[in-house]
């Protein structure tokens, strides 16, 4: 009899049978990975053997040859490994079969866009070649788009050089050359018709979005999102620059795994369009510095020693052909600039898709991910920081936390009476974790029916099965073991509480901070982020996230670091805009300060029961929708 | 329950606004300023100490409470007579070279201060050599070490072996802390005195430091 025990779910079975651990993990129903349906040809199901009993039998020559080095790292593929002795087996990110949800939508208040896009259709008539006077092809086309359109001292990129000769046969003299700036020819094609197509990237630490979209319109051709491969190499940024400095090739490695994933979301976004990879003409990627240099193969470990200074701040136009990035040849990737370490161009995004360097009503924006940055904008003066929240806002360094995919739980609602919960999760499948969104929203619902007290304790006195001591303390019950898909009881416990509080705080804290500096109170609150924008702002208010100023509008602004990304593809103006706020944003580093600590402590209680606002008392479903 | 008992329950529970009422009640009603923080509020401190080490109570509430009981100490300290303020010892405590964190260092200070010991915070981003000065410039008892990230480890390392490898490595104490690092690391590899997983932890082990001298 073998026992195995899957981690990171600790669920275990017994077999006689010498299974293969990917027939195992089947059969407890966890989400591991086989693209091939266990045909053993994807090499997807990769797990880590972190202990077993006897020693296990070596890896077939299938396995070694898709392993390769990861065999002397305890790696198999599950469909090979057979169970023989009692193992413990880890299923790694990457292996889990996990349809992420993203959110993929625009902001609910659309901000209109000015199509000035860098790259423009020119469609030209050249001329056909006289023997008397013969002239390139190069310098036929370069004199019909100066003549036809003042376009003068073309740069020709050997990538587009090579097209010329066919596309001007083929298109019988008929044809459009894609000019870029007007300085630059990045592509030819036959004919007068047909998309511009661009595409965007936000890149975080944990997902990345991609957005085609076509730059003659504007119009969305398609979304998509994945996990970011780097999440295997460690959670946060911290780690990822720890990787570099410990292993020689671990910026190439990281490098490379993030240009797979965007060749990956490039590869499925033109499928959903109907276009070939090399038609797209321009992208732009946001992320925060640690993702913006790993992506330009930029050593990061300065970034993680004081006073963290980046390699550049500048944006930067590159050949997206340098970076490994398959698209048109010649065509360019613009990283937009960003300010510091720890505020990223997907801040500098953020400002440009909510508006707020023209804004009049002060207002703050919170972008809430691993680092919480903020920013306090208006009339004319912007300010930001950098808290370090911690994992908790996704799921992180929570008991059951999970990342917001089919099954977490979402939001919760618990009756004040009875203590009885009732759960919304994503899908509406069984409750397999919790999400960001929904530990703020059951952290809330337990401070309001007085589960859970001002200093984050628990209220011993309660009578109810939900309310318990557990192994970590004390702990409320969300969902009983038989109801859910995890087989043990998903629970809330004082420290995930605690967690909370501390990200909560810092947030608090900075929000509060650059206030004081900014000098008057705020009269909105933008909230940007897949939390942000699920997460119900009395809840926020209910935890004491935001700081309570009377009257000031809470609003969801969804995604809006990949929203400004989408602006700088499609209007070069914004491109302008993008330098301007990285360059008169006021950086606050807070970690110097003796006010933020002081903050910091002060924001750790919970408002009081009669100080939070009441309960909405309605599982609705947000705005916006969810790619 | 007497004025005093309710102050150590206050504090334990975090009330601040509480605790400094009724510590201005307890100097009116006669009781010794330094009486009130050795024999009430520290203890207060250990007991919520001992909570946190339970998993009772977590480090939300242990800030809470130490900065409650801070605001006491500095109500009474005006009122003590310099003579009966004998500190306990000095600890030199930063955060090191390249890290900017310094909430876990500050909860140390918090409880150290609150404890009767001298603190020197020279902050965080702090160099070896200053790490050294400080020890001389205050003839430091103990130097206490921060570090929150693991790209800190070879400061630590470096810190720890300068101050070890000066004169003053024979008689000052190294203790070292934060998310980053082990007790492997920092004793074994770093050759540091102790390590303490948390705050709770490290001001315990301070003060066995001391006595163990």
């Amino acid at each position: 009899m073998a026992k195995v025990v899957f981690l990171p779910w600790n669920r275990q079975i017994e077999t006689a049978r010498g299974e293969t651990l990917l027939e195992l993990a089947r059969t407890l129903g966890l989400p591991l990975e086989a693209s091939c349906g266990g045909r053993r040809t994807c090499g997807k199901c990769k797990v880590v053997v972190e202990q077993s009993s006897d020693p296990m039998p070596p890896p077939s020559d299938r396995e070694r040859k898709i392993l390769g080095d990861l065999v002397h790292k305890g790696y198999r593929l599950a469909c090979e490994a057979k169970a023989l002795s009692d193992l413990v087996v880890r299923i790694p990110e990457e292996s889990l079969r996990r349809r992420q949800v993203v959110l993929t939508s625009g902001p609910r208040r659309r901000i209109p866009v000015r199509l000035r896009p860098p790259v423009l259709p020119y469609p030209v008539e050249v001329a056909e070649p006289v023997l008397h006077a013969v002239k390139g092809d190069r310098e036929r086309l370069a004199d019909s788009l100066r003549d036809a359109y003042g376009l003068r001292k073309l740069v020709f990129d050997p990538f587009v050089l090579r097209e010329i000769p066919v596309a001007l046969r083929a298109a019988h003299g008929d044809l459009t050359a894609l000019i870029r700036n007007r300085s630059e020819a990045i592509s030819l094609r036959k004919g007068r018709d047909g998309l511009v197509p661009g595409i965007a990237f936000d890149i975080g630490t944990t997902t990345v979005v991609a957005y085609l979209l076509d730059l003659s319109t504007g119009r969305s051709l398609a979304v998509r999102a994945a996990l970011n491969p780097q999440v295997s190499f460690g959670a946060d940024v911290v780690s990822r620059i720890s990787v570099c400095q410990e292993d020689q090739d671990g910026l190439e490695k990281l490098r490379s795994a993030i240009v797979g994933c965007l060749n990956g979301l490039i590869d499925e976004a033109c499928g959903e369009a109907g276009i070939a990879p090399a038609e797209v003409l321009e992208a732009t990627a946001v992320g925060n510095t640690v993702m913006n240099h790993l992506l330009l193969g930029l050593d990061p470990r300065y970034l993680a020693l004081a006073p963290y200074p980046p390699v550049l701040q500048a944006a930067q136009d590159v050949k997206a052909r340098d970076l490994g990035i398959r698209i048109a040849p010649s065509a360019y990737l613009h990283l937009l600039p960003l300010k510091a370490g720890f505020v990223g161009s997907d801040t500098v995004a953020c400002v440009l898709a909510t508006g707020l360097l023209r804004t009049q009503v002060p207002t703050l924006l919170i972008d809430l991910g691993t680092n919480g940055e903020i920013v306090m904008a208006g009339k004319g003066r912007l300010l930001c920081c950098s808290t370090a929240a911690g994992p908790a806002f996704e799921g992180g360094h929570i008991r059951f936390g999970m990342r917001a995919a089919p099954g977490a739980i979402e939001r919760v609602r618990i009756d004040p009476a009875t203590l009885e919960p009732s759960l919304q999760t994503i899908d509406r499948l069984p409750a397999a974790g919790i999400c960001g969104s929904g530990v703020i929203s059951a952290v809330a619902e337990m401070v309001r029916a007085g589960i859970v007290l001002r200093r984050g304790n628990f209220n011993e006195g309660l009578r109810s099965p939900r309310v318990r001591r557990g192994e970590e303390g004390w702990e409320y019950v969300l969902s009983w073991a038989p109801e859910n898909a995890v087989g043990r009881d998903i629970v809330v416990t004082r420290k995930d509480v605690s967690e909370l509080q501390l990200a909560k705080s810092a947030v608090h804290a900075g929000a509060c901070l650059l206030e004081e500096r900014y000098g008057s109170p705020f009269r909105r609150v933008l909230l940007a982020g897949a939390c942000g924008n699920y997460m119900d702002p009395l809840d926020a208010l209910a935890i004491g996230l935001i700081p309570e100023n009377q009257g000031a509008r809470i609003v969801g602004v969804g995604n809006a670091a990949g929203h400004g990304a989408c602006l700088a593809l499609l209007d070069t103006k914004q491109r302008r805009l993008a330098e301007r706020v990285a360059r008169e944003m006021e950086y606050v580093e807070l970690s110097g300060l003796e006010r933020f600590s002081e903050l910091f402590v002060a924001g750790m209680a919970f408002p009081s029961a009669q100080e939070i606002p009441g309960n909405t008392n309605l599982l609705h479903q947000p705005e916006g929708n969810r790619g | 329950m007497g004025t005093l008992d309710l102050l150590k329950q206050a504090v334990m529970e975090g009330k601040r606004k509480e605790a400094m009422q009724l510590t201005q009640r307890a100097v009116e009603e006669g009781a010794d300023p330094h009486e009130i923080i050795n024999g009430w509020l520290i203890p207060a401190l250990n007991a919520v100490g001992e909570k946190f080490e339970k998993r009772e109570m977590f480090v939300p509430e242990m800030m809470i409470s130490a900065k409650s009981m801070q605001a006491c100490v500095d109500l009474l300290k005006p009122l003590i007579k310099r003579e009966q303020a004998v500190a306990r010892g000095t600890v030199v405590l930063g955060t090191v070279f390249g890290d900017l964190h310094d909430i876990g260092k500050n909860l140390v200070k918090m409880l150290l201060e609150s404890s009767g010991f001298q603190v020197a915070d020279l902050g965080q981003n702090v160099p070896p050599d200053r790490f050294l000065e400080a020890a001389r410039e205050h003839n430091a008892d103990v130097v206490g070490l921060s570090s929150l990230l693991t790209t800190g480890d070879s400061h630590v390392q470096q810190t720890v072996r300068a101050i070890k490898e000066s004169e003053m490595g024979g008689r000052v104490k190294v203790i070292c802390g934060g998310a980053a690092l082990t007790s492997k690391f920092v004793v074994e590899v770093c050759g540091a005195d102790a390590y303490a997983k948390d705050a709770a932890e490290g001001v315990k082990k301070i003060a066995d430091l001391l006595q163990n001298r």
